[in-house]
């Protein structure tokens, strides 16, 4: 019988599988140690900035606990979505299934969230924690019992800005142009919530599709008598949007939800840029902001990311504030993540913290009560551009300080609710 | 239609696997990948039914995947709480229904169009469609689509959920795969095939080609609206993402990579799309890896234009 070649002969190949078998087990074994997070953003489609600084907020979350907890370390593992809520829950799946990670964070997407928040429901042993998607119904409605959202829905996001508009600006008479999905409709049920009361009227509302383009049939129907344009449009469409106004020759001052005119869309470089000044916004994110945690986020943004977008965006900030809040609570129960990870969502709950983005705590439907900033685009002597503060709304709750039953009793945010023409 | 020689040697062994995957391989793999496979097979098989019988492509397949899918989710308990509940069986054959009535209209509505026009035709429809149930809240709550879809009784426990799904969809496409190799032998398939190789002569014959044609546009809506309700049950949510242009191109690529000339490329097609889909982001770049997609479809395409099963049927003739 011919020599087989050596490498098939029976004694390589036992040395082999024992080599094999000896690195497997002791992988698994020092996996078994390990504390595993997924974490899911939108890295691809119309969002993928916003995705790309999320990321960097997690990462600077991580770093500070110095990817450890107690004796075990933390291993994460990166997906990527597209905004849109199947993708989102096919990448969820993944991160759960096969990778089998301890926790989620994320998604970033409002639209998203929404349908994750339905596939946490029916994975009830581990645990989700929101990333930025701020849609209200994720926790307003028959909110998921482990899914945890710590930093504010759209519409607390834009508590003090109708105020704003109304009382300081005197704006009286506004059209809205905005992104066609759960987010937006949040966003305005909060600055409605404050701006209708008051007297100021949404004379008309034109919603284009998540990822438009062309912007111009709808700045050609833009009526003559209006006092500024509420803008709610994220990542590349504002970019989009603000570009092809200027050059439309629009003069009108604008009202910015919390993605249009956030740090992503100022660090573009365009002729747009200009046209921003002025422009009033309110977020989690104030860049202004003299609190000594959100100024030295940003110092430890700029000196990790050179090449990032210069300051955190609001992106960075909910993952950073997820993170941290999720590893907080982990390092409470020393990484104890036993028994359906009981002790692990208890101190969850329990999170009450200063973050960069103000005070945070959970109410009963693990939602955060967070602070908003209502900022103003305005430039600095260098030429570049940034949010300067000029209001604060302490201890924003999701009912925007209405009772609950008032509140809810208005029905889901959607196109046509609320509505004040 | 004749089976490659792999096929014929391989079949029984690989479905009698194939119905035990779900003891031997660990659940992500019967889960998320084999019975994603399937399922978009199913929709990918009626690409290429048409591809292979009837010589017409039509971009439009997960569209009125997505017409089944739609009519399920409003047919069924889901979080959007729209739509009217009625029990699995009414709201599954609603759904196939719905489906091939779609199909129906589209070969109606297509049938003096042929190649690129076809293409373009059904992009169109596809389009439409889209945003159509993109924007319309009332029904088909909008871009957050219908999620939340509460399963039939015999698939909603979660401990047993995984291996029933995984059989519900592999027993579907093995009957959907053996009807459609079937109807490669009876007259109407025959008929199929001659009118994709000459319809003039079929119409010389006296038969009418505009009736065959929307025939073989309904059986692709049947197969389609099966891979449909499928999907909706194993996502347990449908959206205008699952219907927009990427997810029919997607459809598209799948019967190409796959092998356009065989119904078994359909899923061959479908398994190594699902692949990539999963593994590239890991394997090549996080934020790269539609790349990885692309490129691997230009190299099958570039050397070997029949697909995988173009690569089996070289390397089982050598």
């Amino acid at each position: 019988m011919k020599k087989l070649p050596k490498i098939l002969r029976i004694k390589t190949v036992g040395k082999q599988l024992l080599t094999c078998a000896a690195a497997l087990l002791f992988a698994t074994a020092s996996q078994a140690q390990n504390i595993k997070i997924g974490v899911l953003a939108t890295l691809d489609g119309p969002l993928a900035l916003l995705g790309q600084d999320a990321m960097r907020g997690t990462e600077l979350a991580l770093e500070e606990f110095k990817y450890q907890i107690g004796s075990r370390k933390i291993e994460i593992i990166k997906e990527s979505s597209n905004g849109k809520p199947d993708v989102a829950v096919a990448k969820a799946k993944k991160l759960i299934e096969q990778d089998r990670v301890d926790f989620l964070i994320g998604p970033l997407s409002g639209s998203e969230g929404l349908a994750i928040k339905e596939y946490a429901k029916s994975v009830p042993t581990k645990t989700f924690i929101n990333g930025t998607s701020a849609a209200q119904e994720l926790t307003l409605r028959d909110p998921a019992p482990n899914m945890y959202r710590f930093t504010g829905d759209g519409a607390q996001w834009q508590a003090g800005l109708g105020a704003y508009a109304y009382d300081v600006k005197k704006y009286k008479r506004v059209v809205l142009i905005s992104e066609d999905y759960s987010f937006p409709y949040s966003q305005v049920a909060g600055f409605a919530a404050e701006f209708c009361p008051r007297g100021g009227k949404i004379v008309e509302k034109f919603w284009v599709p998540l990822g438009t383009k062309d912007f111009s049939s709808v700045i050609a129907k833009i009526p003559s008598n209006i006092d500024a344009i509420y803008i709610i449009v994220s990542g590349a469409d504002a970019v989009n949007f603000l570009t092809q106004y200027q050059q439309s020759g629009g003069k009108l001052p604008m009202i910015g939800g919390t993605p249009s005119v956030d740090r992503n869309v100022l660090s573009v470089k365009g002729a747009f840029r200009k046209s921003t000044l002025g422009v009033i916004t309110a977020g989690p994110i104030s860049e202004s902001n003299e609190d000594p945690l959100w100024q030295n986020l940003v110092k430890a943004y700029q000196k990790k990311f050179p090449d990032g977008l210069g300051s955190p965006s609001f992106a960075a900030l909910t993952y950073y504030v997820s993170t941290k809040a999720a590893l907080t609570a982990l390092a409470k129960v020393d990484g104890d993540l036993s028994a359906d990870h009981k002790q692990f969502r208890a101190a969850l709950q329990n999170i009450r913290m200063d973050t960069p983005m103000g005070f945070v705590s959970l109410d009963a439907n693990r939602q955060g009560i967070v602070d908003n900033f209502v900022s103003e685009v305005a430039e600095r002597p260098d030429g570049s551009l940034y949010l300067k503060l000029v209001g604060r709304a302490k201890g924003v709750n999701q009912t925007l300080g209405v009772a609950p039953e008032t509140f809810t009793a208005r029905g889901p945010a959607s196109r046509d609710n609320p509505s004040c023409p | 239609m004749r089976l490659p020689s792999l096929t014929k040697h391989a079949a029984v062994p690989i479905c009698l696997l194939l119905a035990l995957a779900p003891w031997i391989l660990p659940e992500f793999w019967t889960l998320n990948i084999l019975a994603r496979a399937f399922a978009l097979g199913i929709v990918a098989l009626s690409l290429t039914f048409l591809v292979s019988f009837c010589g017409m492509v039509s971009l439009c397949q997960m569209t009125i995947a997505g017409a089944a899918g739609y009519t399920l989710a409003l047919f069924s308990l889901n979080a959007a709480g729209l739509g009217v509940a009625l029990t699995w069986p009414v709201a599954a054959t609603c759904a196939l229904i719905a489906s091939t009535a779609f199909g129906a209209a589209v070969g109606w509505v297509s049938y003096r169009s042929s190649e690129v026009y076809l293409l373009m035709l059904t992009l169109a429809i596809a389009v439409c469609a889209l945003f159509f149930v993109q924007q319309n809240m009332e029904i088909f709550n909008g871009f957050d689509g219908i999620s939340g879809v509460v399963l039939p009784g015999f698939l909603s426990d979660p401990s047993t959920r995984p291996h029933r799904i995984y059989w519900l969809i592999y027993g579907s496409s093995a009957a959907v795969f053996a009807a459609v190799i079937y109807l490669g032998y009876t007259p109407l398939g025959m008929t199929l095939k001659a009118m994709r190789d000459n319809p003039r002569r079929l119409y010389a014959l006296g038969y009418n080609v505009r009736t065959y044609r929307i025939i073989a546009f309904t059986i692709a809506g049947a197969i389609a609206g099966l891979g449909g309700i499928l999907t909706t049950w194993y996502n347990a949510q449908i959206s205008p993402g699952t219907i927009d242009v990427s997810a029919n191109v997607a459809i598209l690529v799948m019967c190409v990579l796959g092998g356009q000339k065989q119904p078994l490329g359909a899923f061959l097609g479908a398994l190594l799309y699902i692949l990539l889909d999963v593994f590239s982001p890991e394997l090549f770049s996080r934020e790269r890896f539609n790349l990885l997609l692309g490129t691997s479809f230009l190299l099958v395409l570039y050397f070997s234009p029949n697909g995988l099963m173009g690569f089996c049927s070289r390397w089982t003739r050598r």
